[in-house]
């Protein structure tokens, strides 16, 4: 772990944030290793999707740092955070609904030269062959996260499972150096949590880094190689899984109640 | 040619010019997300503008003048009118884009408006109050020596290849990437800022393509009444051409056509006519304003996706064949979540 810690593919220094006085975001400081599964956990209330949106831009933060790959994006816009290769789910899925799934899919892709008037009008033919391959592009992603024969279907006519795939299919079309997911297996059945615990390793071993909310510790012990607390807006404790039972705040703050709940089942 | 052929023309010529408008409110306000209630504004802008490039440069006197005045053959300051609207509502977007959102922008676009329009009023040196502009040169009609009924045809003819030629750019756009990001914003502009769009860009960008629509609608309207003031172009206008796109089906760029046609026909021009030549009577016509509403009112409530609805580009027509992956229904995936 200890290369993977020295250059970690996001970090966050002293992250804060309050709302109307009440604080969300009290010094999150941690370090989000390349090419594994990171779990952010911690009780309700905890900030860890206030840090999510600190991180990507859509909320700014009162004091502190994001980095990306070694580049400080502290302060930036959204769009520009996303630009330097990072992508996010919601807890709540934000489909395009007036749009077709493979429509959220294209849109989501990155440099593309039909962004621009000028090419639209100029350039028509490349345009239309850039559009052809992205196209292509956009089908594979659908059918390997099972959205394939939905494809031009509204996005707002879907379920809440297969808006969940979607926004991962979405980001995944970007192919980002890192992916926040906020909760991707909330309000999903069964078999579909394990397909999507399955989709998040395949990201992982392809090459991408992850940093995931997630109650359910089950799957956190599955498929996370490492772990952060979040409790009270701070980080309290970060390793793997096994390790955090051990540690004595971390089980106070957050793991007692759940661990009990575990051993019931 | 009777009278009744040339009010038919003219009604044509109002529907023409009304499509290019809703053309414009469309791309702004159904396939960006943004409320434009500021949207005559730009039409207003175009037509003074126009008006003002055609008439001849007069220098202030005791404040009075025409320091625009160009004397420009009025087939090229239409265009020069509306690519400076363009700028000018890109310039009222960044401002107000900057910060607001939703219902806010929504009522201070309605104040601009306002302002603007009482602007119009009281301010004599660039636009003379309320008297406003008059005897705009009716284009090409001194240099092929026509009167005016030959001339209301041949510029409906003018402004049919407008029209045409603005319906083909707005298809082109909606249609491309650019239009995918616009539609994008409309829907969920957190997402589109989070997939690396920059949204305040692509909102001004629309804001200018719509102001430049509008100012050619709104110079057409100019050079035909041959005058334009304030009273040409009360703000809350814009509303007949909400009522246009939504009747005619929103995101529907055939549809803003069937709008334009409606309205004008049942329950602007004709109405118009019929109370001048048959019913003397200005309530049938002031009646038939307020029906307009009510027409909008029925149409959201029976017939939200109006007359012509958007319709969704297929994947076919992405890929330009049909797809050739097999349906490949995930087998992990419950039946519920296939559903």
């Amino acid at each position: 772990m200890a290369n993977e810690l020295t250059n970690p593919i996001l970090s966050t220094r002293d992250l804060k944030k309050s709302f109307l006085g009440v604080t969300a975001v009290n010094g999150a400081t941690f370090d989000v290793p390349r090419n594994l599964i990171t779990a952010l956990i911690g009780p309700n209330g905890a900030g860890k999707t206030t840090v999510v949106s600190l991180i990507s831009g859509q909320i700014k933060a009162d004091s502190g740092q994001v980095s990306i790959d070694g580049v400080d994006v502290s302060g930036w816009p959204a769009h520009r955070i996303s630009q330097q290769g990072l992508m996010r789910t919601f807890q709540l899925s934000r489909e395009l609904g007036g749009m077709t799934v493979l429509e959220n899919l294209m849109v989501s892709a990155r440099r593309q030269s039909g962004e621009n008037l000028l090419n639209v009008f100029l350039r028509p033919g490349a345009v239309k062959k850039e559009e052809q391959a992205l196209a292509e592009r956009a089908l594979e992603i659908l059918n390997r996260y099972g959205l394939y024969h939905l494809r031009d279907s509204r996005a707002q006519a879907l379920s809440g499972g297969q808006k969940k795939l979607l926004e991962i299919s979405r980001a995944v079309i970007a192919d980002p150096k890192i992916l926040l997911l906020d909760e991707p297996m909330a309000g999903v059945n069964p078999a579909l949590i394990e397909k999507i615990g399955e989709y998040i390793i395949d990201l992982r071993n392809g090459g991408m880094s992850i940093l995931m909310i997630e109650h359910n510790l089950g799957i956190v012990e599955k498929i996370c190689d490492n772990v952060i607390v979040l409790a009270e807006g701070r980080t309290l404790a970060t390793g793997k899984m096994s390790e955090l039972r051990e540690n004595e705040e971390v089980v106070r703050a957050y793991l007692g109640e759940v661990i009990n709940a575990d051993n019931g089942r | 040619m009777s009278a009744f052929f040339l009010f038919v023309m003219t009604m044509v010529f109002y529907v023409i010019v009304f499509w290019i408008g809703s053309l414009g409110l469309d791309l702004v306000w159904s396939r960006t997300g943004i409320p434009i209630f500021a949207y005559y504004l730009y039409v207003a802008i175009g037509a003074y503008l126009t008006g003002l490039f055609s008439l001849p440069h007069v220098p202030l006197q005791n404040g009075v003048g025409n320091l625009f005045g160009l004397d420009m053959p009025g087939l090229l300051a239409l265009p020069l009118a509306a690519v400076a609207t363009g700028v000018i509502a890109m310039g009222i977007g960044a401002v107000f884009l900057r910060r607001l959102r939703t219902d806010y922008l929504a009522v201070v676009m309605v104040a601009v408006a306002l302002v603007i329009w009482d602007f119009s009023q009281n301010d004599i040196t660039l636009v003379s109050g309320n008297t406003g502009l008059t005897n705009i040169p009716l284009p090409l009609a001194g240099v092929l020596k026509i009167n005016i009924n030959q001339w209301t045809y041949l510029y409906t003819g003018v402004a049919l290849v407008w029209a045409l030629a603005l319906w083909w750019v707005m298809k082109t756009v909606s249609n491309s990437p650019t239009g995918r990001v616009f539609r994008a914003i409309r829907d969920d502009s957190v997402v589109a800022a989070t997939i690396g769009k920059n949204v305040y860009r692509y909102q001004i960008l629309s804001m200018g393509i719509g102001g430049f629509y509008a100012a050619i609608a709104g110079g057409f309207l100019a050079q035909l009444a041959t005058s334009w003031n304030p009273s040409s172009w009360a703000p809350f206008e814009v509303f007949n051409v909400f009522t246009m796109v939504i009747v005619g089906g929103v995101g529907s760029n055939l549809g803003a056509l069937v709008g334009a046609a409606l309205l004008q026909v049942l329950f602007i021009q004709g109405p118009t006519y019929v109370a001048s030549n048959y019913l003397h009577s200005p309530t049938f016509e002031t009646l038939a304003a307020a029906a307009i509403g009510v027409l909008m009112w029925l149409s959201l409530w029976f017939r939200p996706q109006g007359a012509v609805p958007e319709k969704l580009k297929p994947t076919k027509w992405y890929l330009g064949r049909e797809p050739q992956l097999a349906e490949s229904i995930n087998p992990d995936l419950t039946v519920e979540e296939r559903a």
